[in-house]
């Protein structure tokens, strides 16, 4: 047996900080709900959201051997398709962070101490997972895991290669898929089966089209980043099949034409994860709308699988691709698309400035924000970077700065 | 209507024009760049490559002597390539490579065999980028074949067969559909040597284009002869790179494995050398104008999500998968 690195906080600990972090949800459900925009259909996905707090319920609803994902990159279909419920472990969760302080350097993204930190709460959906898969696109993240590595059941790592466009980088992805079918297979002592993963596609591909109107819903201030964002982080923890049932009641009695506020804005960066919604929160407040982003979290998380050779091959290499081409993470040493595509949808939409959220400790997207800033002001739009963090302290500084912001380009 | 499906049924319609076509009295004869074959003598169309080798006749020592006047053979040798040749650019002008993708009755042939293979579910064949690079200059060594041999063999004794016919692939498997089982035989014109090597050429063609889509399109020289002369058509396939989103989907559905398309950053016009124009790979892409076909620089048919929606994401509907779905491919 592996000797355990770290303890785990004590009862008493573990019992304040699951208070808390019952707390903290319901809080937040409660402000969300409070909302002019809110609507009866989205108490269905801060249910869905609340659950990560109550991983006992979350087991009964889905009833499935849990695969927990770290990283977009993940193949979903693949875990549906060995009957596996796939969720997206992450965490905005201030709380949990503490359970991490003595183990984590001060400077790690907050992203990461909450998720470590959740291996420690008492009750974690981490705790349930049978099988943990991740797509080491963050390294920092990839060798956190090893604090808490004896507490993870099956953990398989997924080698992302950095040279996505060359032929070697593609094979090596598509070898990554094969090695996860295999570990699957014996994980669920389940054969793969072609039809099951062509169904599994079709379900994801269903909920990629309902996320192409939604993000059209965005467009034309029909909804908010801040409901978008929390729809697609429920997709993370959801069955896929109830929750494109769910947004497509949404969509569908959305008639009206609406134009959103202006000025426009596009969001940029680090992720977002719920409950943390900070900076699109702020930006709502100072007046000023986001109608597209590019967050992991939320746009990016989307895209359908298309394939032309209906073999397993075929198959796995559609779903392989889907995962690994689009893939605008900063890791990539080569992200030219990423701008481009922003500065075409900035034309289109009439949108004045990119806000660029920084997770602080997230180095890679530091990194980024140099060229990127150039780029966009070259171009002629404007930027702002804000650096923060999951604690509500700088909430007056950024508003102040947001709305210098919003002066300049309106 | 999709694409896809006018395309096929285009395809399907031009096929038995082309090949049969003669029974209800249609007679393109060589005007068309495609691989019709005339070896069956009633066909409605015939292939280009066969007038465009004609020219070698004027070179031709013993049609010389035969001839009515002084340089009689060369000038109707040279006046049969011209006039072909002209009619090829007039094509290339109007339709550049559309005629690969939509009427060419071998591309049909093939997109059928390919059809079988998808139905039984069999994997197919990938080509490195080396094989691929190594694959490239058949096509260019074919048309130094048909251009420059015939000089060759002009001067010397064996000027009875066009050299391309020698060994074409096509003659031995079109005729068949027509009822012609010549040319599967040993000994048919011009002799055992040649009928061997076109038949295991065939056949090894036959086993490639099963395990790869479109195999021949990759070597065929019509494919590029209209490349080379693309750019002069008024029918342009345009990329705007701002729009991709590098998803990879207008190379994964492209039935030549065209991946230039997927890596372009810069250039406006995409078309490649073994592009058919099946236009699949703009009903593949999920971002809106990033590819389009124009014509007269208008466009006539282009990218967009919702188009990739109706064949892929079945409306927000639930509906389970079947291996017969529509797919762009
Ligand atoms: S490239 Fe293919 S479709 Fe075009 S002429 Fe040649 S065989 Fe026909
Ligand atoms: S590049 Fe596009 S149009 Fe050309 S052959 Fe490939 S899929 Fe067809
Ligand atoms: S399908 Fe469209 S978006 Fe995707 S790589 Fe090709 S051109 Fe770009």
């Amino acid at each position: 047996m592996q000797p355990t690195i770290v303890q785990g906080p004590d009862k008493k600990i573990q019992e304040r900080i699951s208070r808390e972090i019952q707390e903290e949800y319901a809080r937040k459900a409660d402000s969300l709900k409070r909302r002019e925009d809110f609507r009866k259909e989205f108490d269905y996905f801060l249910e869905v959201l609340s659950l990560a707090a109550n991983p006992i319920k979350f087991k009964e609803r889905f009833n499935k051997p849990l695969a927990g994902l770290y990283c977009i990159s993940t193949p979903l279909e693949l875990f549906d398709a060995f009957g596996l419920h796939p969720l997206r472990l992450h965490c905005g969760l201030l709380p949990v962070h503490k359970l991490s302080f003595s183990f984590l350097p001060s400077t790690v993204c907050p992203a990461i101490k909450s998720c470590i930190g959740q291996f420690y709460a008492d009750n974690s959906l981490e705790s349930l997972c049978e099988v943990m898969v991740i797509a080491n696109s963050c390294y920092e993240k990839t060798k956190s895991l090893e604090i808490v590595k004896d507490r993870i059941k099956n953990l398989h790592v997924m080698q992302m290669p950095l040279d996505k466009e060359s032929e070697k980088g593609q094979k090596r992805w598509i070898e990554e898929v094969y090695e996860l079918k295999k570990k699957l297979e014996k994980y669920t002592g389940k054969h793969f089966s072609r039809k099951g993963l062509l169904k599994s596609i079709d379900k994801y591909n269903r909920a990629w089209e309902l996320f192409g109107r939604l993000t059209e819903m965005k467009r034309s201030g029909l909804i908010s980043e801040v409901w978008s964002v929390i729809l697609t982080n429920a997709f993370m923890l959801d069955d896929v099949d109830s929750w494109s049932d769910k947004v497509s009641g949404l969509i569908d009695d959305d008639k009206g034409k609406k134009s959103a506020q202006e000025p426009k804005v596009f969001l940029v960066g680090s992720p977002l994860f719920f409950p943390y919604l900070k900076i699109a929160e702020l930006i709502e407040e100072v007046g000023m709308s986001v109608v597209a982003d590019d967050l992991c979290t939320s746009e990016r998380m989307f895209a359908g699988v298309v394939y032309k050779d209906p073999s397993e091959y075929g198959l796995l290499r559609a779903v392989a691709e889907r995962y690994q081409l689009p893939c605008q993470c900063p890791i990539f040493p080569d992200n030219s698309y990423r701008v481009k595509n922003i500065l075409e949808t900035m034309q289109k939409y009439n949108i004045k400035g990119v806000v660029f959220h920084l997770l602080k400790g997230c180095h890679i997207f530091d990194m980024a924000t140099y060229w990127f800033e150039r780029l966009i002001k070259e171009n002629g739009f404007h930027f702002i970077k804000i650096e923060t963090d999951y604690s509500p302290e700088d909430r007056e500084n950024i508003i102040t700065r947001l709305e210098a912001f919003k002066e300049m380009i309106y | 209507m999709k694409v896809f499906r006018i395309r096929t049924i285009t395809q399907i319609i031009f096929f038995f024009i082309l090949l049969y076509g003669s029974y209800i009295g249609l007679r393109f004869m060589n005007f068309m760049p495609t691989w019709a074959c005339t070896n069956p003598v009633d066909y409605s169309s015939a292939c280009y490559l066969l007038p465009m080798q004609r020219f070698q006749y004027g070179l031709n020592p013993y049609l010389m002597y035969s001839m009515p006047f002084p340089g009689y053979f060369i000038i109707q040798g040279w006046m049969a390539f011209l006039i072909f040749f002209l009619y090829l650019i007039i094509f290339i002008i109007i339709f550049n490579k559309l005629w690969c993708g939509w009427i060419c009755p071998f591309g049909t042939l093939q997109d059928g065999i390919s059809f079988i293979r998808k139905k039984l579910k069999i994997r197919e064949t990938q080509f490195s980028e080396k094989t691929k690079h190594s694959i490239r200059p058949i096509k260019y060594l074919l048309i130094i074949l048909n251009f420059v041999m015939p000089f060759g063999f002009a001067f010397g004794a064996v000027a009875a067969t066009p050299i391309f016919c020698r060994i074409c692939p096509v003659k031995t498997l079109l005729p068949p559909l027509h009822g012609n089982i010549l040319n599967l035989t040993i000994g048919f014109p011009p002799g055992v040597v040649y009928s061997i090597i076109t038949c295991i050429f065939a056949a090894f063609i036959l086993i490639m284009i099963f395990f790869r889509e479109r195999f021949f399109c990759t070597i065929c020289p019509i494919c590029a002869m209209i490349h080379i002369f693309h750019k002069s058509s008024l029918l342009q396939f345009k990329k705007n790179v701002g729009a991709c989103d590098s998803c990879g989907n207008c190379w994964r559905v492209c039935p030549v494995d065209i991946k230039e398309v997927y890596l372009e950053k810069k250039k406006e016009n995409v078309i490649q050398e073994n592009c058919n124009l099946c236009l699949k790979c703009i009903e593949a892409c999920p971002q809106k104008g990033a590819l389009s076909i124009k014509y007269f620089n208008k466009t006539i048919f282009s990218s967009s999500r919702e188009y990739l929606e109706k064949i892929i994401g079945r409306k927000g509907k639930k509906k389970n998968a079947t291996d017969n779905s529509p797919r762009p491919g």
